[in-house]
């Protein structure tokens, strides 16, 4: 058996309690040890957070020596006695001064026996446990006797200081129920708006605030001074000089948010596709993909765009109709009804409902949603500046929306194969989309934007290709529609002075009929015709996601760093220089590489001074265009006047859609919200931050420095910075978990908070002017293990308390009063009315717990001995009584 | 330099004006030449060099962009990922120093990350008509929190320093180049937990 010791000093005694002053002491020739000095200290009474040893004894320093393996307890009291006598013996070997207990019998019944020595006395430990309390202790005329009696021999009446707590205990809230819960699809379905969809959820899901403790306690008074026996007692709490309170708060409470975010990461560790978990109904076109490919050449031709409709089987007007029913799969046991699936799809694509959409997306995307300070002005969001370097997306967007729903889905709509079935019919959306050239909604405009997620990348992408594809329609329709080929309504942006121009330089062969104009280019001539010069429409560069991007810079890379690497990525970036060359060549037929240098390449044009502004420029290229051979040179010789319409499409905006579609169909529900990760955490973030109670919260004390002893809300900016950092690396899921957990914690403490400050303030929490007393009281409730209620039974914080109690009381009686509900009672509660004390039944019920504390300096074992300390403290419960005893000897006299 | 004594490597950008030089400051440290010959940069191009600084060996991907108008639709996805960034300007050319407000900007819109480590170069001190001085370059850089240098790839002033000096800044940056391995500023919930178990188990009165 290895024995171990734990050393605890001056356990959580208040910050500002100073240490125990043993000034008085100095005179004395013998030093008594410190745990004497605690033993009567009372400052050490009743601690509030503390080890057992420490309530019960009053020590602040001791060595416990406990069974390693707790499911061997020391049993035998002879076992016991052979430790404790080892441990005099090496106490007094080593000069020990500090108490030594064994702890014996079950861990759970925590009983000690102990030994302290020192300076010539000998303290006892010992300690008495039942689970009822022997009729003369329990009250103080019964407990001064038995503590008497043990000294009796020396002294007939020693002085006793008596301290005296009495705790009551709340556990019954009326009305002040406090419970969250989760949105109830079924319910809200018939609601308008479905709106519990787009936000996430908050709370706790039981009150997380269990029991209030109020503490009556008459400290360090003389004997005399009280007075408690079995047929009277003065005890009522209304008179007692100090009042305290704690909280009993429900440990790991669970909470909604955070449910939701974990059961979401669950998802994620799935790396199943949408057919492996729902069936081969549900496959995609996945592997149809080449065939794909090549008849979606054929469907740019074909006039009517060959629809899904077979497969996706749902009717829309135009392209807003309402959304009757969506896939053929959808049946009746797919994994989300049909009649939750379409408010959520029609949530996601709202503009599918129609042109007043109940939920539209923001105009504009933005990475934190609206704030307003207090008085309603419009604010900074406080976690702005953090969330603005966050790679997710735009708040109320398409992703944003996706990641909420999701975890609406993993958590209270089936979990996985909910996830697959919703993503399996997102992607048929977009499928139809692409196909019908509709818009994606809720997505940023313009080229994938880098800083966001690769999902929101890819949506942005297909757009691109969408509005690529309609552009290039509208331009063949309108084309079609003008047989005779009169290709000029097209640019009819031109200058005006173009016609003239073309007019005075007479008839051209049309062979080199300038065409793909947009406008001139300043006053710039062509050097040697003196035409005017054109910008030629261009081809726009093809838009690119992060991982296409990668891929690209991937090949320019294994290119190499020499020279013919250099050469050859030149060359295979070259496609849009010669893009640009051709379309020049186009609009301007007479232009040499040096007309093309001054619209492309000024800086590489060096113009003589004072050349008639009429005349065509006299001036050379810049040395590094003049080298021969060199690209630029080289690709102008092998440009064709080719307009930026009739070239090969630098963007094939058909192949990217297929790509992207193919992209997103591979993705299985579980790297879908792997992708999501960023945005549910940024969502999530957000929502905490909803709460506006968090910002006026301390941290709380289970988080470890330096967060303890700052406020809540710094532990919310450094959960947002390691998001934020987090958002930029590959999606890891446990790194995802334990974020979810330190959200986690920050609500517990909002939802503590609420549940509390409901409590106190009542209905008064909405109302403006709110007691500062009360919300003080609050605070420190929250902040600290035990709370002293300023002004005593007569303040106003023992006001609110008292008030809470006199509910708890009036809803119990009323309950008492129906004749079926005779149990609602505690069963601890009629023990203790069965236990026979008189005990003060005061407004706030009977106590639950009593505390007597008894203290006394007398000579032991006989008359001529030292004073020495001794200490009785007996803690009576409704199911448990418990009597320790520190005797003292004085071991030189005795 | 075997790889295992490589730190990490780093992705440096090259960016500015056409013409102020950027390729020939790239060549110039890493080839140690200077090319009169030097194409106007299509697009990108790039280099690799493996550099010491304070005893810290790291691989630099340094990516050379064109600074043509026409080319910044293109170049700016290669902003990505880059931990440092040399802006160039031309001290003989005015313009190319009026213009890097436009490229701070185009860098703050599409360098994915906010931390990058800047440096101001001005190039080609060599030649004579000099329009921007060494205090309104040194100003410019202290305005926008850069580091700064001036420079010539023709005479090799100055080009190793700029680049050495924007390495020591990025690798004594904390979380610019590593990943998030270490649990910096967070906290372990569950320890606290255990912590706490002992105490409250005792704690309570009642
Ligand atoms: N005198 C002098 N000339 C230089 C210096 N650096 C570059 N040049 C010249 O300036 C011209 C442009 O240099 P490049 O390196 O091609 O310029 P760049 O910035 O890469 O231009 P783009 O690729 O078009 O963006 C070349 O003719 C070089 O020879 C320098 O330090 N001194
Ligand atoms: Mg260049």
């Amino acid at each position: 058996m290895t024995h171990h010791s734990i050393v605890s000093e001056t356990v959580e005694s208040p910050p500002d309690e100073p240490e125990p002053s043993t000034d008085f002491d100095d005179e004395e020739a013998e030093k008594l040890p410190k745990a004497l000095e605690d033993m009567m200290n009372r400052e050490n009474d009743f601690p509030a957070r503390a080890h057992c040893l420490v309530r019960w004894y009053g020590l602040r320093e001791f060595v416990t020596i406990c069974p390693s393996n707790p499911n061997h307890p020391i049993m035998s009291p002879s076992k016991a006695k052979l430790l404790l006598s080892s441990a005099t013996i090496a106490a007094n070997n080593t000069n020990c001064q500090v108490p030594i207990f064994v702890q014996v019998l079950w861990p759970n019944e925590k009983m000690y026996l102990g030994v302290g020595l020192g300076s010539g006395v000998r303290t006892d430990y010992d300690m008495v446990h039942f689970r009822q309390a022997p009729p003369q202790c329990t009250h103080l005329t019964g407990l001064l006797d038995v503590f008497k009696n043990k000294l009796q021999c020396c002294v007939t009446s020693p002085p006793v200081l008596v301290s005296v707590r009495f705790t009551y205990v709340l556990t019954e809230w009326p009305h002040t129920l406090w419970t969250q819960q989760p949105p109830d699809f079924d319910a809200t379905l018939t609601e308008v708006g479905f709106s519990d969809l787009g936000k996430l959820p908050f709370g706790a899901l039981s009150d997380p605030v269990s029991e209030l403790h109020l503490s009556a306690t008459w400290p360090c008074v003389t004997e005399d001074v009280l007075v408690d026996s079995d047929v009277y007692s003065d005890l009522d709490p209304g008179s007692a000089p100090l009042w305290t309170a704690r909280l009993v708060t429900s440990t790991s409470q669970p909470c909604l948010l955070s449910e939701y975010l974990t059961d979401f990461i669950h998802v994620c560790r799935n790396n199943q596709s949408i057919s492996q978990i729902l069936g081969p109904d549900y496959t995609q076109d996945v592997d149809g993909e080449i065939a794909e490919f090549s008849s979606a050449l054929d469907r740019l031709t074909e006039p009517s765009v060959p629809s899904l409709s077979s497969v996706v089987g749902r009717v829309r007007k135009g392209h807003k109709g309402a959304r009757k029913f969506v896939s053929a799969q959808s049946g009746e046991n797919s994994p989300i009804p049909t009649d939750i699936l379409i408010p959520i799809l029609n949530y996601l694509f709202p503009d599918a409902e129609g042109d007043d959409p109940s939920d539209p997306y923001p105009s504009t995307l933005t990475q934190v949603p609206e704030w307003l300070a207090p008085n309603g002005e419009a604010a900074d969001h406080p976690l702005k500046a953090l969330l603005s370097n966050m790679k997710s997306s735009g708040v109320d967007g398409l992703v944003w929306r996706l990641a909420v729903v999701l975890c609406h889905v993993a958590h209270s709509l089936g979990g996985l194969p909910a996830a697959a079935h919703l993503w399996h019919e997102v992607i048929l959306e977009l499928r139809f989309r692409w196909d019908h050239a509709v818009l994606i909604p809720g997505v940023s405009s313009g080229v994938p934007d880098l800083a966001s997620t690769i999902l929101h990348q890819k949506f942005q992408m297909l757009n691109c290709c969408i509005n690529r594809r309609k552009a290039r329609e509208q331009s063949s329709s309108s084309k079609s529609s003008n047989e005779d080929g009169d290709d000029e309504d097209e640019f009819y942006e031109c200058d005006e002075d173009m016609e003239e121009d073309e007019k005075s330089n007479g008839s051209r062969s049309s062979w080199d009929k300038p065409e793909g104009r947009i406008k001139r280019c300043a006053k710039l001539r062509l050097l040697k015709t003196n035409e005017p010069l054109y910008i030629p429409f261009t081809q726009e560069p093809a838009p690119m996601t992060e991982d296409r991007l990668e891929e690209h810079a991937g090949v320019l890379l294994r290119l190499g760093t020499d020279a013919l690497g250099s050469q050859l990525r030149a060359r295979m970036m070259s496609a849009s220089l010669l893009s640009d060359m051709e379309s020049f060549k186009a609009a301007n037929p007479s232009a040499v590489l040096e007309d093309f240098v001054r619209w492309y390449s000024p800086r590489d044009w060096i113009e003589e001074e004072g050349s008639d502004p009429n005349q065509p420029p006299q001036g050379s290229l810049s040395t590094r265009m003049q080298i021969p051979g060199n690209m630029w040179r080289e690709v102008w010789t092998n440009a064709k006047p080719v307009p930026a319409r009739r070239q090969k499409r630098l963007f094939d905006d058909t192949r990217e859609a297929e790509q992207v579609l193919h992209w997103l169909a591979s993705l299985g529900p579980g790297s879908l919200c792997c992708n999501l990760l960023p945005t549910a955490t940024h969502a999530s973030l957000c929502r905490l931050a909803e709460e506006r109670l968090l910002f006026d919260l301390p941290a709380p004390s289970s988080l470890p420095q330096p967060c303890h002893s700052s406020s809540l809300a710094t532990v919310l900016d450094v959960i947002t910075q390691r998001a934020v950092r987090l958002s930029r690396q590959p999606p890891d899921t446990n790194k995802y978990q334990e974020l979810a957990e330190q959200i986690a914690e920050v609500e517990v403490c909002v939802a503590r908070a609420q549940s509390v400050r409901h409590k106190i303030l009542g209905d008064a929490a909405r109302a403006e002017g709110s007691s500062q007393h009360l919300e003080e009281l609050v605070l420190r409730l929250l902040d600290s293990p035990e709370v002293s209620l300023e002004g005593g039974p007569r303040g106003p914080a023992a006001l609110a308390v008292r008030k809470l109690f006199q509910q708890a009381r009036k809803a119990s009686l009323l309950l008492d009063d129906s004749p079926q509900d005779d149990f609602s009672l505690p069963e601890h509660r009629q023990s203790y009315g069965n236990s026979g004390h008189s005990g003060a039944v005061s407004e706030l019920g009977k106590p639950m717990g009593r505390e007597y504390l008894l203290r006394t300096l007398v000579p032991f074992p006989t008359a001529y001995s030292r004073p020495v300390p001794h200490r009785m403290f007996a803690v009576l419960l409704p199911n448990e009584f418990r009597l320790t005893g520190a005797f003292s000897q004085d071991t030189t006299f005795s | 330099m075997a790889d295992q004594d490589i730190l990490t490597t780093l992705k440096i950008l090259i960016i500015g004006e056409s013409g102020v030089g950027k390729s020939s400051l790239l060549l110039r440290f890493t080839d140690d030449t200077f090319d009169i010959e030097q194409s106007a940069t299509i697009g990108v191009d790039f280099k690799v060099k493996t550099i010491t600084v304070d005893g810290n060996t790291v691989k630099l991907a340094i990516w050379d962009t064109a600074g043509q108008e026409r080319f910044r639709t293109l170049t700016p996805s290669y902003y990505r990922g880059a931990q440092g960034v040399i802006l160039v300007y031309d001290v003989t050319k005015r313009n190319t120093f009026a213009k890097l407000d436009m490229w701070l900007n185009e860098l703050e819109t599409y360098s994915t990350r906010t931390d990058i480590v800047k440096m101001l170069v001005g190039n080609k001190i060599d030649k004579e008509k000099v329009e921007v001085s060494r205090e309104d370059g040194l100003k410019f850089a202290r305005r926008h929190a850069m580091l700064f240098i001036e420079a010539s790839a023709k005479t090799r002033d100055g080009v190793q320093c700029a680049f050495e000096e924007l390495v020591q800044k990025i690798v004594q940056t904390p979380g610019l180049w590593e990943m998030d391995h270490r649990p910096q500023g967070s906290f372990s919930v569950t320890n606290q937990r255990d912590d706490m178990d002992n105490y409250c188990s005792y704690c309570s009165v009642l």
